[in-house]
């Protein structure tokens, strides 16, 4: 079980979620967060802080959201992906972004 | 003047220092940094042979149990004006020393009362405690199991003799059908490793997981099945299961011939049960209910896990005995894949018949995970406010917060004002401790020797010594008693052949010596059962206690004696090193050695699945009684009556839904919940919010017949029509860091709950089904 960031999250990024993690599961990437599913303790607590609603159980991921549980775990294990443990501002295009639902060629999975 | 006892002192810096979590039962091991004396990270111990380095995130919250605003640091007595004075702990034993003899003498010794014992993870209490009440000859205890899990006690001492030291478990983790009644683990953590544990079984092909939940909960969301119940209908449900079983001939012929000894007339009295109108009445399609019963009794093994859901609503008693029923008649019972007794470390006991009963009620204590029966905080309040000449007149409260935990605050508020003595053994300035006559301070968990004593899978005892210093002025419960008891004139000094022996009793031959001469000197003086128990116990800490970093720990040297001489085969099995001693207290000694030096838990013995049966149903013919009259008579009528609603108060509450934000009511410092909240929502179906007008983060008010609370409502799909929760572990009332006014935090869902509603045979209170109405505030209403 693990809970998993979906497409919302993508070049909005706001980290709400981070504050509220027990266990520092979420890793960082340029535009986007995921949660390692081999740390996360399932305690649900993320999934209400998320401004653009981007989370969800593993079991509950909506329709055309299935690839984020691949992605999620992919990007963890990834070392340019770091932990981040504090809220950050999110990006700066974030309003403009919040709105837009199909975004999911424009995650970055490598900086630079 | 005590002997001078070698003091271990935690360092004020470590990193990775061994200990458990005390928030809930479970008591993952968990390895804490401290730096300057303060607890700074919390993880699991991967060490610790009983969690293996799980935890779940509530352990985050080890901290600000610690260290908050309300620590107490002094012993307080009331003033006449309400507040408190700081007074010495001489002046303060004293004092209530005297007040609690002359109550003993004048009027009875059962009019003096204790509540508590322990918490979920700090028991080396109950070594001071319950010796202190038996040293007094008072049986009148009163504790949490006690308004939720004494049913299941009562049903296994009826059904197998059982001793108080065992707790009937689920083996999920071999199961090829679980089913869960009245537990969400995947956000309880309820049971070893929960999660982990949810996902191997989902994951499991072979394994069938259905769920009983009004909820679609997550751990209903991941299971094979979900059984949306109605609420507080389980005991129709399972009758229904029980009825079907019976009436297609599925139970298991072999294993009742072996096992039960009356089956044929416990089949009489339920198999003309109309299984329809049992699937009616709990709102359960028959196909539903027919299906949860043929799986469960063709299932290979079977097995039932059951918490708190099933624990404090309607007939919680007959569940528990259908419970088992079920069980039996399958023939799933004592072996792998099934429901097994775990039994906690410790010596085999015995059964102990007799119990105290309340003066009221006629209620029965009931003796369970500890060496005492145990009466329900229910009938508290009604037992002070009694016209019995032997009515309580004198509470200590040690270890628990009546005014927040036990069911009907207003009726603990009225009945402790009728106290002649409330006295309150505490860390922090609880909302008890704020009515209390006399305030005593204990260091917590973290600063003291500490052991919790609930039973695991295997045996994997942990004595926990302290990881930071507490404050200089507290002492610890079992000091406290000790001075009391003393102070009282009721025990004697320890006679010096004692004190000359236990300097020998940590060697083969000088402990059976030592404990035979305490045994004999302490029944000597007589007295009656009870106080010589309790003269013994005091000598042992007085004697061998002075020679060990804290007292107490001598009675875990006389349990590790107990364990190796009554089950020596479970040592040996699990500890190679136990096998070519010759003298049993050689191996006692070797027990006591592993306790104490290993502080992440020590494995000394396996769960037993090869003759758990035989070893835990002691009535003599070695077979269950499963026919109980009582109970199968009230089964007969629940078959013939339907479910009643409240037509003025049409919900129903279950007050203590288990979040990622529910840890334990000894955290009192609120701080360590973050995110946007509210923590503490009144949770609510989306077309009951509609009709009355509500929408997400409106505020509510909710009334009972008992009382009325307010909060704002969260939305929430998964929950059932007609159907309310609100988070358990709330309504703490706590200093603002801003202004220092106390404020509440939550909602104390036992404002709302009527301590008559409750269960006939135990008291247990109907805490998880409180009807109760809703009635939308409008935005200046709200608080």
């Amino acid at each position: 079980m693990t809970f998993v960031v979906t497409e919302s999250c993508i070049q909005c990024k706001y980290t709400d979620c981070v504050a509220v993690c027990p266990v520092d599961c979420f890793h960082e990437g340029p535009n986007f967060l995921v949660i390692n599913p081999e740390t996360c303790v399932d305690c649900g607590i993320c999934v209400a802080e998320c401004p653009v609603e981007a989370i969800f159980a593993d079991v509950d991921l909506p329709e055309g959201q299935q690839a984020f549980l691949a992605i999620n775990a992919e990007l963890a294990q990834n070392p340019a992906w770091p932990v981040i443990k504090a809220t950050k501002p999110p990006l700066a295009e974030h309003e403009r972004w919040k709105q837009v639902e199909d975004k999911r060629e424009l995650l970055i999975r490598v900086p630079g | 003047m005590p002997t001078q006892r070698p003091h271990v002192s935690p360092p004020a810096n470590a990193k990775g220092v061994p200990t458990a979590c005390v928030l809930c039962s479970h008591n993952c091991g968990v390895h804490v940094d401290v730096e300057d004396n303060r607890i700074t990270a919390v993880r699991g111990d991967p060490d610790n042979p009983n969690t293996r380095g799980y935890t779940c995130n509530k352990a985050r919250a080890i901290p600000n149990y610690v260290e908050h605003g309300q620590r107490l640091t002094q012993p307080l007595r009331k003033r006449p004006d309400g507040g408190f004075e700081p007074i010495g702990w001489d002046q303060a034993i004293a004092e209530i020393a005297e007040r609690l003899q002359r109550i003993r003498v004048e009027h009875s010794p059962r009019s003096i009362a204790l509540a508590g014992i322990g918490g979920q993870g700090n028991h080396m209490a109950g070594l001071g405690s319950l010796p202190f009440m038996f040293s007094l000859n008072s049986p009148i205890l009163f504790n949490a199991l006690a308004q939720e899990k004494t049913q299941h006690a009562l049903v296994w001492r009826r059904l197998y003799r059982a001793t108080h030291d065992v707790y009937l478990h689920a083996d999920e983790e071999h199961s090829q059908h679980v089913l869960v009644l009245g537990t969400n683990p995947l956000i309880s953590n309820r049971g070893l490793n929960a999660t982990d544990l949810f996902k191997r079984l989902a994951s499991q092909p072979d394994c069938r997981v259905v769920v009983v939940d009004p909820r679609a909960s997550e751990t209903a969301r991941r299971a094979d099945r979900h059984i949306a119940i109605q609420p507080g209908r389980d005991a129709w449900f399972l009758l229904g299961m029980v009825a079907i079983i019976l009436q297609e001939g599925l139970q298991d012929d072999d294993f009742l011939k072996q096992r039960v000894g009356d089956f044929p007339a416990f089949r009489d009295a339920l198999i003309g049960t109309d299984a329809r109108k049992m699937a009616t009445w709990c709102g359960v399609p028959f196909e539903v209910l027919h299906e949860a019963a043929t799986d469960f009794a063709r299932a290979p093994t079977a097995c039932i896990v059951y918490d708190l859901g099933i624990e404090q609503i309607p007939h919680s008693t007959l569940i528990s005995y259908l419970i088992n029923a079920l069980l039996l008649i399958t023939g799933n019972m004592g072996k792998q894949g099934a429901n097994t007794f775990l039994q906690q470390f410790g010596p085999r006991f015995f059964h102990m018949a007799k119990q105290v009963k309340a003066l009221e009620s006629g209620i029965e204590a009931i003796p369970m995970l500890m060496p005492a029966g145990v009466l329900p905080p229910n009938v508290l309040p009604e037992e002070i406010t009694s016209q019995h000449p032997d009515r309580i007149r004198a509470l200590i409260v040690d270890g628990a917060n009546p005014l927040l935990s036990y069911p009907d605050t207003q009726a603990f508020r009225d009945a402790f004002k009728k106290l002649d003595l409330l006295v309150v053994i505490e860390p922090a300035m609880s909302e008890t401790a704020q009515v209390a006559d006399y305030v005593l301070p204990t260091p917590v968990g973290y600063e003291k020797w500490e052991y919790s004593m609930f039973p695991h899978m295997d045996i994997t005892p942990q004595i926990r010594p302290p990881v930071v210093a507490g404050p200089e002025n507290a002492l610890a419960e079992p000091e406290i008693y000790r001075r009391l008891i003393r102070a009282m004139g009721v025990m004697p000094k320890a006679p010096r052949l004692l004190h000359v022996l236990a300097k020998h009793a940590r060697h083969p031959i000088g402990a059976p010596v030592f404990i035979g001469l305490l045994g004999l000197l302490a029944a000597l003086r007589g007295g009656g059962v009870a106080p010589i128990v309790g003269r013994f116990a005091w000598w042992l800490q007085d004697t061998l206690g002075a020679h060990l970093p804290s007292a107490p720990l001598s009675l875990f040297w006389l349990m590790s004696h107990g364990y190796a001489l009554t089950r020596r085969q479970e040592l040996n099995e699990a500890v190679p090193e136990a096998r070519h001693l010759r003298n049993p207290f050689a191996a006692g000694e070797l027990v006591f050695d592993l306790l104490m030096n290993n502080p992440q838990g020590v494995r000394l013995g396996h769960r037993n699945f090869i003759d758990n049966f035989e070893r835990h149903c002691h009535h003599p013919d070695g077979k269950a009684r499963l026919h109980q009259a009582d109970w199968l008579a009230d089964l007969r009528r629940l078959a013939q009556t339907a479910p009643q609603a409240d037509p003025d108060y049409p919900f129903i509450l279950n007050g203590g839904l288990r979040t990622g934000w529910t840890a334990n009511t000894i955290v009192r410092d609120p701080a360590w919940r973050k995110g946007k909240g509210p923590h503490c929502p009144v949770i609510l179906n989306p077309q009951d919010a509609a009709e009355l007008g509500l929408a997400d983060g409106n505020w509510v008010r909710l009334d009972s017949r008992r009382g009325s609370v307010e909060g704002p409502i969260r939305i929430e799909a998964a929950t059932q029509r007609g159907h309310v929760h609100i988070p358990n572990g709330f309504g703490v009332r706590f200093p603002d860091p801003q202004t220092g006014e106390l404020r509440q935090h939550g909602i104390n869902i036992n404002e709302l709950v009527d301590l008559r509603d409750r269960d006939p045979y135990t008291g247990c209170p109907h805490t998880k089904h409180v009807a109760c109405r809703l009635v939308p505030l409008r935005a200046e209403q709200a608080a």
